[in-house]
């Protein structure tokens, strides 16, 4: 079954949409579906009330799509396990908070704290991100544990927070604080990175692969060396595999290489891209 | 009665078969900054590894691979390697990649096949040489190791991909001299080196110590087949046809069945166009040591070659 919701545009309030997730909504009919009940500033509304409801192709399974201007929609495919989730037009916060699995393709641009707290499956968002992208929520020690974050434009700060697995690759700009707190896991941005990349660093990758070398580089990080390494290639061709939009002059083999943060015991990697 | 279709240019394809046998196999793909040095580091993995009577694997080039080809985007090499189980295959992977792969400058080296079930670890045993400041990479559900080495770091991935393979597909070229008989199975190798999923694992794909089982010398394992010995006719029962004084094996080792008798089929067909030939046979042990029999005279029609 798949499903296409589209935004009435009713309300102006903020809406809480975690029940938006195609695995909850797959083998509901269209009475069921439009009974659904979401939250709106505290009052009850039926999905009816906020969106036109179609099930197209009875074959098809575990696929929704959501169109519409839902900047005031919160938590979009949340906690969602499998499935396939394609939406179109701006989102709000917190889409794909918690995913398991399954697949979320976003067009158009995101508000913050998408795929936090993700553990697994793919966030392919063809626009910008908003701040805390793929981040720990407030108070948790550990943020992202899994899955794959793509960003065709630019994110905001607070990249990977805390993040502990998982790769988070970033096409246009990162604002500042990327990395920070991380555990494990790989960031790879392919534009201007903002400051303080990186800071608490435990273990994991932050790779800078843009055509400009950040300003400057964290304190608390040493250079290493000036290398070339395999694992670059392999980031690379996975990247180009899931069609990621990578600029073509950010495909350097060379990296400068620094370790740190040493204040957490030097166990992860700064990765600067320079022209092979 | 003889069939004008199995005496061919004067060359007689004997009515016997190839006795293969199924055998453990995974993919190795090593890459290198230069295509020279993932040529080296295949060149070194695969040596003393002709044959798993005295070696702990069998192990040939299967191909050259160009950057696009390899998943770190360098050039590379991928070759075959053979064992009789998964835990021989394991033990001889990792100390091969570990003296010869990760040695060799700027290569990395990674499973050619999916991994799954009877994945065997081999970055996952030579991550300790790193001493504790080896990492990992998790990339589409496949994990990578990265230890620190002089020139950077050594990428080897985790787990290597295994099959059942098949072993111990042959070919006897036995020709009138010594330059006659090796040029025309110089010519049948480099026609079946064009096989995808086979590797021939003796020096430059020629053996000329054909063997059989045992030995009346009980250490052995193997020993010179008599029968193939064209010094020796007159003194045993000899297999070398009237004419020929000189013979060379080919051993071919392949991923499946189809791969090994396409291959032979190759040199086959290669052979019979080669001046010098008496006769082409292949060795067997009366079907009591492998299960695939491959008989000469059926592959022409089977894998008919241009």
């Amino acid at each position: 079954m798949s499903v296409r919701l589209v935004w009435k545009g009713a309300t102006r309030d903020p809406v809480e949409g975690p029940c938006l997730r195609p695995d909850l909504l797959a083998g509901l009919n269209v009475g069921a579906l439009s009974r659904l009940r979401l939250d709106v500033e505290g009052q009850d509304a039926t999905l009816a009330d906020l969106f036109h409801v179609e099930i197209n192709d009875a074959e098809a399974y575990d696929q929704l799509t959501i169109e519409g201007e839902m900047g005031r929609v919160r938590g979009i495919g949340a906690g969602m396990a499998s499935g396939h989730l394609s939406t179109r037009g701006v989102i709000g916060p917190r889409l794909g908070f918690g995913m398991t699995g399954g697949t979320i393709e976003a067009k158009g641009d995101v508000g913050p704290w998408a795929g936090s707290m993700m553990s697994g499956g793919t966030l392919r968002i063809d626009g910008s991100a908003g701040d805390h992208l793929g981040a720990a929520r407030p108070g948790e020690r550990a943020g992202m544990r899994g899955g794959t974050i793509l960003v065709s434009g630019d994110a905001g700060v607070g990249v990977g927070a805390n993040m502990r697995r998982g790769l988070i690759a970033v096409a246009g700009a990162v604002g500042d604080d990327a990395g920070q707190g991380v555990i494990a896991g790989t960031i790879l941005t392919f534009g201007p990175l903002g400051r303080r990349f990186g800071a608490g660093l435990k273990r994991g990758t932050i790779a800078a692969l843009g055509p400009s070398a950040p300003s400057s580089i964290t304190p608390g990080f040493g250079l290493a060396c000036r290398y070339e390494t395999a694992m670059l290639g392999l980031w690379i061709n996975h990247l180009i595999a899931i069609h990621f939009p990578i600029p073509a002059s950010s495909r350097a083999r060379v990296v400068e290489r620094y370790n740190g943060d040493l204040l957490e015991g030097g166990r992860g990697e700064l990765l600067i891209g320079l022209e092979g | 009665m003889r069939d004008e279709a199995d005496n061919i240019n004067g060359i007689e394809i004997v009515d016997t078969f190839a006795e293969a046998f199924p055998m453990t196999a995974a993919r190795l793909i090593i890459t290198a900054a230069t295509a020279a040095w993932a040529e080296t580091a295949a060149r070194v993995v695969s040596g003393y590894a002709t044959s798993v009577i005295s070696c702990d694997a069998e192990v040939g080039v299967e191909q050259a691979l160009h950057a696009e080809e390899t998943p770190d985007g360098r050039p590379g090499v991928s070759l075959l390697v053979f064992a009789f189980s998964r835990d021989a295959l394991e033990k001889a992977l990792s100390n091969r990649v570990g003296q010869c792969v990760m040695t060799c400058p700027t290569t990395a080296c990674y499973s050619g096949l999916p991994a799954g079930e009877k994945a065997v670890r081999v970055g996952g045993r030579l991550r300790y040489f790193g001493d504790g400041w080896q990492m990992s990479k998790l990339i589409d559900g496949r994990r990578y190791w990265r230890v620190p080495v002089m020139d950077g770091e050594f990428v080897c991935e985790d787990a290597f991909g295994t099959v059942k393979g098949v072993a111990g597909g042959n070919l006897i070229l036995l020709g009138r001299d010594q330059a006659s008989t090796l040029a025309a199975t110089e010519t049948a190798v480099a026609a079946m080196r064009e096989v995808p999923g086979v590797v021939l694992p003796f020096p430059s794909g020629i053996a000329r110590s054909g063997s059989k089982v045992g030995s009346k010398y009980k250490a052995l394992r193997a020993s010179t087949n008599q029968a193939y010995a064209p010094s020796l006719r007159g003194a045993v029962e000899t297999a070398i046809p009237a004419g020929a004084q000189c013979g060379y094996e080919i051993v071919i080792d392949g991923l499946d069945l189809e791969a090994v008798e396409r291959a032979t089929a190759v040199g086959l067909d290669a052979a019979l166009k080669c001046e010098g030939l008496v006769a082409i046979t292949s060795g067997n042990y009366g079907g009591k040591l492998g299960p695939y029999h491959i008989r000469l005279r059926d592959l022409r029609g089977r894998y008919p070659c241009r």
